[in-house]
């Protein structure tokens, strides 16, 4: 499917072409050369586009939305079949559930870097939007590519590219609730290859006013406005990448990726926890050399992930002890061999690392990480039938796990293309879960590790004018760990459920015209308890709304382009017993950007968020801001340059 | 073309897998003690309808005991005595008036009636009515329940409904049980809502605060057929006051006082559908009337009625510095339940809790008591992590002078919850102090228990008698310390709710000592009631309330 996806790449920069001369045409400007998208480079090796060829895969252009105050949360949200909740305000926790799978049943790479914390979930907010350039999000079970953890698919988060030519751009960005963004990075040259520094900084007051209601079971009566206290959130942070072709088939690069974020922990709006704070720090690096063959290639790859989170000023979060503080450290090598044999691609990884957690007066628990993997890549029918045979091992600790994957693409005809896979996947157990007592969570460490059956299908079709794509999905899910509360006042997980989730996902995208784009992505989520005792059997699991639907309209020319985006998210209960829900809401954000100067390009872009005021939550007693404004304006001096991606 | 061979080593690998690793368990999953019966879980031993065996329905007039159907009990109902083959009534037995015929009692003559164990010509009390030359109260006479010639079978009568004499709640599986004082019977477990956690009677009706469906759930008090009402409350709802026609129900986690008023008519008490478990009501028709809002981190736990007066304990925040929200007892005016209104407010924050280590100890008053114009409130004293941090203490509060001071529970409480009284005495439930390894697997328990405290008029009531729970050195379900909780004053009986392994522990109160009758001490009435059933994952189970209609 790599092959399919160059195609693809060559369709895309054909319309590209195309879309710029007609634009050119329609609008009677010139263009600045900076916008003109250029064509995508070959996926990064470990993106699910080459990892996995035949799964259910999309793609998020981080440069489509410039300006447009986006976190990496809210690009994410774009794409079926995910979910992303929050506890609200900027730089406030995000995570990300894919298929139903819980937050920790989803796997997200930072090039390549594991994010998956000690608690298994990964906090979107820690990802820093000016750091992004694109993501791939990946479907389904990911066990086989991508290793324990992917239950319900993965995620790679792929930074802005280091550059041989000279560049330098800068943002700023002010809004509603002192939020304030800026940004600043530069490309060019470096001990004979390309090169990117980027720094960046945010914060947020996040005292956002939400609706309260004092007396919510009295008839009639009325809601007061509240503020949201202790709700703040700073981060700062940078990234270094080097890469470097060494003769005509080495290529070497390197990232360095480092941040802090500060951040209030307001609690619940009852029960609120005005001094309560969180620290998080983080510092990820990878290494990363690749040969190129006549048939193949071979690959290594290094990573280190470091970080902390110290809380303080409260007892919920910090027992008696004045703070809490937990730091992770995650090392790990990989290398890679892909060789086309005949009909079969081959590849095969070998994967060792270590994690270790250190606590305040708690455990200090290592584990080593050792996994293996072979795949096959197999051609029939001339090419239009790609059979992809997968198998890993993974040993995590004392764990260990198997994740077969079969997955094929068929190209029919007339421009469509059939996609299926199947297979199974497993997560072992966090170090939270066996090991760390944090406030009024405390460990189990007898857990087994959760497990997933999964398997999909999706038709897609492609033109220049046009994506559409829509599948099915089932999954299985065992021994899913889940906190329930233990005696007095503590909460313990528990393997306890077997739970199935199918649904249908659709995605299109629509270019009538070249000045044009028209994208929507909708999620169908059916889930249901599958074993447990009568309250909960066959019931719903919580916190899976049944509808998303994301749509999308923008266009423009360099004037003025205005955008509008709806995100449509029904009922969801909020526990196994589904006698309480969450309300449906619909989220409406408008906005438009101009190109107020071309060398050096100058943008302004002006946004608002919740156009309706909306009040909504994502957790029971967690408001989510309501309408906010943001203005946006950005410097760009880059050089005209035909392409600044090496195509390996 | 040629098709290449499939010969990869991975392909052969996955289906290998596919078939080693093999399908999850599905189904159903029922609780300890009860059996899987056409798609739901039946309590084989009281089940009615599934009685020793699925399906296996007892007929009119039986019951379903220990998985067999009888017509008899195991000795006779509360206030009633054997005479011959015979359960009487003393007090209104026109044949055994008194007492036995044959021992001591009379048999009135004709034309005659029994009131009170007297042969009268007329029924004389005002709560008297004549039911077949028996002068009895309709309130609890189980022969004449509501009506003359109602029978309770099996049960006794409360005002004037057939129901239990203690009705538990069973949180961690979602369940209500009866148990029946005078034979330690228990009826069947019945699903009651997701997670029932307090309970109350109200017109023939048993309602509970299920913190899962945040709904208060209806159903009959006689057999807990589910009623189709369920009117919604609050977050985390941690009681449930009945003052009829309103029912004041505690939202701990809203922090509210919430007010429902019933607006339909008492439940009917039809013998006919007494034993079948039909129901026809819809419910109470409860209405919310009155909410007030105590304020963040509040935590309002319990309340108790004092005249026109509604006083509720305020736990306080989780967190250190949100403590100061609560510590305090509150006087809410409820003259107009419609229009709750707060009053003064009594801080317990200031009282010195003797902390062991001297630091810091938080008095988090949890339940509380009316008995003789005064008010007791149980002060959990813990420290930031809900450990124990110093002695239980009773705060009392005398409305009149508005003055508070403590009240030692003495050295074997610590964590005490709640509180009972029967007018002499103060009974006191100590959760004590939970041992856990550094897995928090519960390994023991210290200072739990009950005490029990005179009451005499006039002066600061003393610890009476104490008694301190024991536990056997293991058992097969896993499942060993108890956590004592919830209490339930039945005549001279106390009853304590395990708030961990489900059991029911009874003392009996003599003369001024509390006695042991079921428990693991070497006592005649053997070890406590399983009450509620172990979940079978979690391995415990919570008691998490003890109703005495």
């Amino acid at each position: 499917m790599a092959r399919l996806c160059t195609v693809g790449a060559v369709a895309l920069s054909a319309f590209v072409a195309k879309d710029a001369r007609a634009q050119d045409a329609d609008a009677g400007i010139v263009l600045p050369p900076v916008t003109v998208p250029l064509p995508p480079a070959e996926p990064a090796s470990e993106s699910p586009a080459r990892r996995d060829p035949t799964g259910a895969l999309s793609h998020v252009d981080a440069s489509a939305h410039a300006g447009e105050a986006k976190d990496a949360a809210e690009l994410l949200s774009s794409a079926p079949g995910v979910l992303v909740q929050e506890v609200g305000g900027v730089g406030q926790m995000k995570t990300i559930s894919l298929r139903g799978a819980s937050p920790n049943g989803v796997l997200v790479f930072l090039d390549g870097v594991p994010l998956n914390g000690a608690g298994g979930e990964v906090d979107l907010s820690s990802i820093p939007p000016a750091v992004v350039d694109q993501i791939d999000v990946l479907r389904g079970g990911a066990g086989a590519k991508y290793g324990s953890g992917g239950l319900g698919g993965a995620v790679n988060v792929t930074t802005k590219p280091a550059r041989e030519d000279l560049g330098l751009a800068g943002e700023l960005s002010y809004g509603s609730f002192d939020t304030e963004t800026a940004q600043v990075s530069g490309t060019g040259p470096l001990l004979g290859g390309a090169a990117l520094a980027l720094a960046h900084v945010s914060h947020s007051a996040g005292d956002f006013p939400y609706s309260f209601n004092p007396t919510p079971q009295l008839p009639n009566a009325v809601p007061v406005t509240q503020v949201r206290d202790n709700n703040d959130a700073s981060m700062a942070g940078g990234l270094l990448k080097w890469r470097r072709p060494l003769g005509e088939a080495w290529t070497v690069d390197a990232m360095l990726e480092a941040s802090t974020l500060s951040r209030g922990l307001a609690g619940m709006v009852d029960d609120p926890t005005p001094d309560a704070r969180e620290m998080d720090t983080r510092l990820a690096a990878a290494l990363h050399v690749e040969h190129l063959l006549d048939r193949g290639s071979l690959s290594a790859r290094a990573w280190l992930r470091d970080d902390g989170i110290a809380l303080s000023g409260s007892s919920e979060l910090a027992g008696n002890a004045p703070s809490f503080f937990q730091r992770e450290l995650v090392v790990g090598a990989e290398a890679e061999a892909s060789y086309l044999l005949g009909f079969n691609g081959l590849t095969a990884t070998l994967q060792a690392g270590n994690e270790g957690l250190a606590v305040t007066d708690g455990p200090s628990p290592q584990r080593g990480l050792f996994s293996a993997m072979a795949s096959d890549e197999l051609l029939l029918l001339a090419g239009r039938l790609s059979l992809v045979p997968s198998f890993r091992f993974d040993q995590a600790g004392a764990f260990s796990g198997v994740s077969p994957k079969l997955g094929a693409a068929l190209q029919l005809p007339a421009g469509f293309v059939l996609r299926a896979n199947g297979g199974q996947a497993f997560r072992a157990p966090s170090f939270l879960e066996l090991y760390v007592a944090q406030g009024t969570l405390v460990p189990n460490p007898s857990l087994q590790p959760e497990r997933a059956l999964y398997g999909d299908g999706q038709l897609s079709h492609e033109t220049q004018f046009s994506r559409v794509s829509a599948g099915g999905f089932y999954a299985l899910y065992e021994n899913l760990i889940s906190y329930e509360l233990y005696p007095p006042l503590l909460a313990k997980p528990y393997n306890f459920e077997t739970a199935s989730v199918e649904g249908l996902e659709a995605e299109a995208e629509l270019r009538p015209r070249p000045w044009m784009t028209a994208t929507a992505a909708y999620t169908l989520t059916f889930s249901q308890n599958l074993r447990d005792d009568p309250r909960y059997y066959l019931k719903e699991l919580p916190y899976r709304p049944r509808h998303r639907l994301f749509a999308r309209a923008s266009g423009g020319i360099r004037w003025i382009r205005p955008r509008i985006e709806v995100l449509y998210q029904s009922e969801q209960f909020i526990n196994r017993a589904n006698g309480a829900n969450l309300p449906a809401r619909a989220f409406v954000n408008a906005g438009a950007s101009s190109d107020l100067w071309l060398a050096p390009l100058v943008t302004l872009a002006l946004e608002a968020k919740n156009l309706f005021d909306t009040q909504a939550e994502d957790f029971d007693g967690y408001p989510l801001p309501g309408r906010a404004f943001f203005a946006t304006l950005s410097v760009a001096w880059d050089p005209p340059h035909p392409t600044t991606r090496k195509t390996p | 073309m040629t098709l290449p061979k499939l010969t990869s080593p991975a392909l052969a690998c996955l289906f290998a897998c596919a078939l080693l690793t093999g399908c999850p368990k599905t189904g159903v999953v029922c609780n300890a003690g009860l059996t899987a019966c056409d798609g739901g879980c039946a309590d084989l031993s009281a089940d009615l309808a599934n009685c020793g065996a699925c399906g296996d329905t007892c007929g009119t007039g039986q019951l379903c005991l220990a998985g067999a159907c009888t017509t008899g009990n195991c000795e006779c109902q509360t206030g009633a005595i054997s005479c011959g083959s015979q359960c009487v009534i003393p007090l209104s037995d026109p044949a055994n008036c008194g007492g036995c015929a044959s021992d001591g009692g009379t048999a009135c003559g004709k034309g005659q009636v029994c009131e009170q164990g007297q042969c009268k010509a007329a029924c004389a009390l005002s709560t008297s009515t004549l039911c077949n030359e028996s002068c009895v109260s309709l309130d609890s006479d189980p022969n004449n329940c509501g009506g003359c010639g109602n029978h309770c079978l099996g049960q006794g009568c409360h005002g004037g409904y057939c129901s239990y004499d203690v009705v538990a709640a069973c949180y961690t599986t979602g369940e209500v049980v009866g148990l029946q004082t005078a034979c330690d019977t228990l009826g069947p477990l019945t699903a009651f809502g997701p997670a029932p956690f307090a309970l109350g009677a109200m017109a023939g009706a048993l309602l509970s605060a299920d913190q899962m469906e945040k709904a208060l759930v209806e159903g009959r008090l006689s057999d807990f057929s589910l009623l189709s009402e369920a009117p919604q409350i609050g977050s985390a709802a941690n009681q449930v006051l009945v003052s009829d026609p309103y029912v004041y129900v505690i939202n701990t986690q809203d922090n509210t006082l919430q007010v429902l008023k019933r607006t339909g008519s008492p439940l009917s008490m039809d013998p006919g559908t007494l034993d079948a478990g039909v129901t026809t009501d819809g419910g109470l028709g409860l209405m919310t009337v009155g909410e007030i809002n105590f304020g963040a981190n509040t935590s309002p736990e319990w309340g108790v009625l004092s005249g026109t007066d509604l006083f509720v304990t305020l736990w306080g925040g989780l967190s250190a510095d949100t403590l100061d929200a609560g510590q305090k007892i509150v006087q809410v005016d409820v003259s107009n339940p419609q229009s709750p209104t707060v009053g003064p407010t009594y801080d317990l924050s200031t009282l010195a809790l003797a902390p062991f280590d001297g630091g810091l100890s938080v008095a988090r008053p949890q339940t509380i008591y009316a008995q003789g114009g005064l008010l007791y409130a149980v002060l959990n004293n813990l420290d930031l992590n809900f450990n124990a941090a110093g002695p239980g203490w009773l705060a009392e509060l005398n409305p009149s002078t508005q003055s508070v001071s403590l009240v030692s529970l003495g050295a074997s409480c610590l964590d005490p919850v709640d509180i009972a009284g029967d007018g002499a005495h103060l009974f006191v439930s100590c959760f004590g102090s939970p041992q856990y390894d550094s897995n928090f697997v519960l390994l023991g328990n210290s200072q739990a228990g009950v005490v029990m405290l005179d009451t005499p008029s006039g002066t600061a009531p003393t610890v009476a008698s104490s008694w301190t729970v024991t536990w056997p050195s293991s058992t097969d379900g896993g499942c060993a310390v108890p956590l004592p909780g919830a209490l339930a004053l039945v005549g001279e009986r106390l009853y304590v709710g395990d708030s961990n392994c489900g059991r029911v522990f009874s003392l009996d109160v003599v003369g001024n000592q509390l006695v042991e009758r079921r428990g693991y001490a070497a006592v005649d009435g053997g070890p406590p009631l399983q009450v509620c059933p172990l979940d079978p994952t979690l391995g415990f189970s919570n008691v998490a309330s003890l109703l005495t209609p």
